[in-house]
């Protein structure tokens, strides 16, 4: 005898309470919190609280929600679908393209993967032991980043962190990089401009951009970062290098802010909920440098948040300063005094990337920060005194062309062997009686001689063979005559 | 409490009807004990107080009657309905006979929340406790949709 089938039963839930993109309802017995529920009208949502008698449901989708309006159980949790078919793709929170390039050409082997996930544990990471290149020289020789390292970038509005995070991605073309770029919360416009700037130079084909733009349900830009992250997790599995950019952590920080106290959770500091800092670690921690068995590729994590006249002591920016292994700082006074990348070297710090680095960069690096230390503090003295000793005036004057040297055109990279020894120059005797005019005048002549003079390029190429940075200048100061016939 | 409430669902197989009659009857109580009503009670409603048990009425006077209306609606507001939705508008006669044969196959004061769903087309569905389970016509057409459009392949040309 057959069985008769039995009726396939649903979970349903009715609305008990709306406040605007939260939705109350009861009924869902066995629901689990992140299930997605989806209304009679086609309204999506996902369960974000879980009550004895109750289910919070954050909405997705914008429309009119009544009460006793029922509510089904879908049979997916809040994730997205993952495959290679992201390359090149902009993509909501949800995996939906919304660059106007049409579907996504999915294969069978789309991954449909949670978007909230724990944190591999330790048994899962390895030692960061190699650098992650930016091709600018100011971050990859003074404040190195390592791959799977998380380096907040925090600065005022318009201090060039956005043109860094292009740079940064430009530059990974060709090293296999993958990067992830989610923009949380911004205007439409600006992701816009993003998506083409990347496009003009062919740094979509390893980019994904995850974007929500300002007017979009607040419950959606919070999974902006959580979809990234996910999505730099496929990759990693995959034994990839990611570069995940998080674009701004202050706009998820004030939507969640926004979600909590609309559901009547308790504010604490600047009326962020208790559990701010938790949602945003555990974010981070995600991100890493991965063995083999874990798929052996790193997520190179760097958050964004932006300061309010340089004030990094609020909440969030000392949270997430906390939970990242080093910051860059980036300040628009800077920036309209000339200096790009406009980062205040001072006091930007990278906790991990110094251990990637070899000895050389590493010691010239340091040569530098000291010069440009010493510098500092001399130039206050200069101004209330006529005559300076010789020695205090080339102290001054090596601070002025290194810190010529570390300006860098937006769009521009420089190849790492390059930029040691670019900054071992101004130690040189042919550098002691040059200034700035002339380094503006010359620095891409001698850029482009260390690429094409032989001489030049086996010292550069072979820098990280010198046991020690005397050793390099050294072996620089034996090209002066060189230098003498490129820059008369 | 109960007592009162068995009297109540007697007749009563509606959650919608259930709280109109706590409002006639908090209004009835209001105007013979205070002189005031924020309901003027139609003919049926009346008919149906009259109707009520002369001890169910003797229950109820001018010091308790804010708090028994409060506890009548208390425990209502913690009863389960049962859910049903139905492809018509269903009138007195066809609820009545809903509930009287839903209570005696489940629980004699179960009380039914009917919902009018057009697309079910015939059959209904139930919804308890937040399982909702569909007999509608519409859910076996879903179910067999395969089946049908084959069937009707054959007689195309």
């Amino acid at each position: 005898m057959n069985p008769k089938p039995q009726n396939e039963q649903k979970e349903i839930g009715y609305v008990t309470k709306v406040r605007d993109f939260l939705t109350r309802l009861d009924g869902l017995p066995t629901v689990r919190i992140n299930d997605m529920v989806e209304s009679d009208t086609g309204l999506r949502g996902w369960i974000s609280t879980l009550g004895l008698d109750f289910a919070d449901v954050l909405m997705l989708d914008e429309g009119q929600i009544t009460p006793r309006q029922m509510f089904k159980r879908t049979n997916s949790r809040l994730g997205v679908g993952t495959g290679d078919f992201l390359l090149g793709r902009a993509i909501n929170p949800l995996g939906i393209p919304i660059d106007g390039k049409g579907m996504l050409t999915k294969t069978s082997r789309e991954t449909i993967l949670d978007l909230e996930q724990g944190a591999p544990g330790i048994e899962s990471r390895e030692y960061i032991t190699r650098q992650f290149l930016t091709g600018i020289t100011l971050i990859d020789t003074l404040i190195p980043l390592g791959q799977g390292q998380r380096e907040l970038v925090m600065g005022d509005a318009h201090s060039g962190k956005t043109q860094f995070l292009v740079d940064t991605i430009v530059n990974q073309k060709g090293t296999g990089v993958i990067c992830i770029y989610a923009s949380i919360g911004k205007p439409a416009v600006s992701v816009r401009g993003l998506i083409n700037i990347l496009r003009a130079n062919k740094a979509l084909d390893y980019t994904v951009v995850i974007a929500t733009s300002s007017s979009e349900p607040a419950p959606l830009i919070f999974l902006t970062p959580k979809t990234a992250v996910t999505v730099a997790e496929y990759f990693q599995k995959q034994g990839r290098d990611v570069l995940l950019i998080l674009d701004d952590l202050g706009n998820h920080a004030k939507i969640y802010r926004e979600i909590s106290l609309l559901g009547n959770k308790s504010p604490g500091r600047e009326s962020y909920p208790g559990d701010i800092f938790y949602q945003h670690a555990h974010l981070l921690e995600r991100a890493g440098n991965f063995t083999p068995q874990a798929g052996g590729g790193s997520i190179t994590a760097l958050p964004v948040i932006e300061l309010n006249m340089t004030d990094f002591t609020t909440l969030i920016p000392t949270n997430l300063m906390s939970m990242t292994d080093g910051h860059l700082l980036f300040k628009s006074s800077l920036r309209s005094q000339g200096q790009s990348p406009a980062i205040d070297i001072s006091l930007s710090v990278s906790r991990v990337g110094r251990q990637t680095q070899d000895k050389v960069s590493n010691l010239i690096s340091a040569k530098v920060r000291q010069v440009l230390s010493q510098a500092a503090d001399l130039e206050t003295i200069s101004r209330f005194s006529s005559e300076l000793s010789e020695e205090t005036q080339l102290t001054l004057k090596r601070g002025i062309l290194i810190m010529e040297l570390l300006k860098q055109e937006p769009l521009t990279a420089i190849p790492k062997q390059i930029q040691v020894a670019l900054l071992a120059l101004p130690f040189i005797t042919f550098f002691n009686n040059k200034n700035k005019t002339f380094l503006e005048k010359y620095k891409k002549i001698i850029i482009q001689a260390f690429l094409t003079n032989p001489q030049l390029s086996q010292i550069a190429k072979g820098s990280d063979k010198f046991k020690t940075d005397d050793e390099l200048i050294k072996a620089l100061e034996d090209t002066t005559p060189i230098l003498q016939k490129l820059c008369p | 409490m109960d007592d009162l409430l068995n009297i109540l669902l007697k007749d009563i197989y509606t959650l919608s009807l259930l709280k109109h009659r706590i409002r006639v009857l908090r209004s009835y109580f209001s105007k013979i004990f205070y002189g005031t009503a924020d309901l003027i009670l139609k003919e049926n409603d009346i008919a149906w107080i009259n109707a009520l048990p002369k001890d169910f009425l003797e229950k109820f006077d001018k010091n308790n009657i804010t708090q028994k209306i409060a506890e009548l609606e208390q425990t209502i507001s913690q009863l389960q309905p049962l859910t049903v939705y139905l492809p018509f508008e269903a009138n007195d006669e066809a609820v009545k006979s809903i509930g009287g044969m839903a209570r005696k196959l489940f629980n004699p004061k179960l009380f039914l929340d009917i919902k009018y769903d057009p697309k079910l087309l015939a059959g209904c569905a139930l919804s308890w406790k937040g399982i909702y389970k569909d007999y509608s016509l519409h859910e076996k057409i879903t179910e067999k949709k395969l089946a049908i459009s084959l069937s009707f392949n054959k007689f195309l040309r």
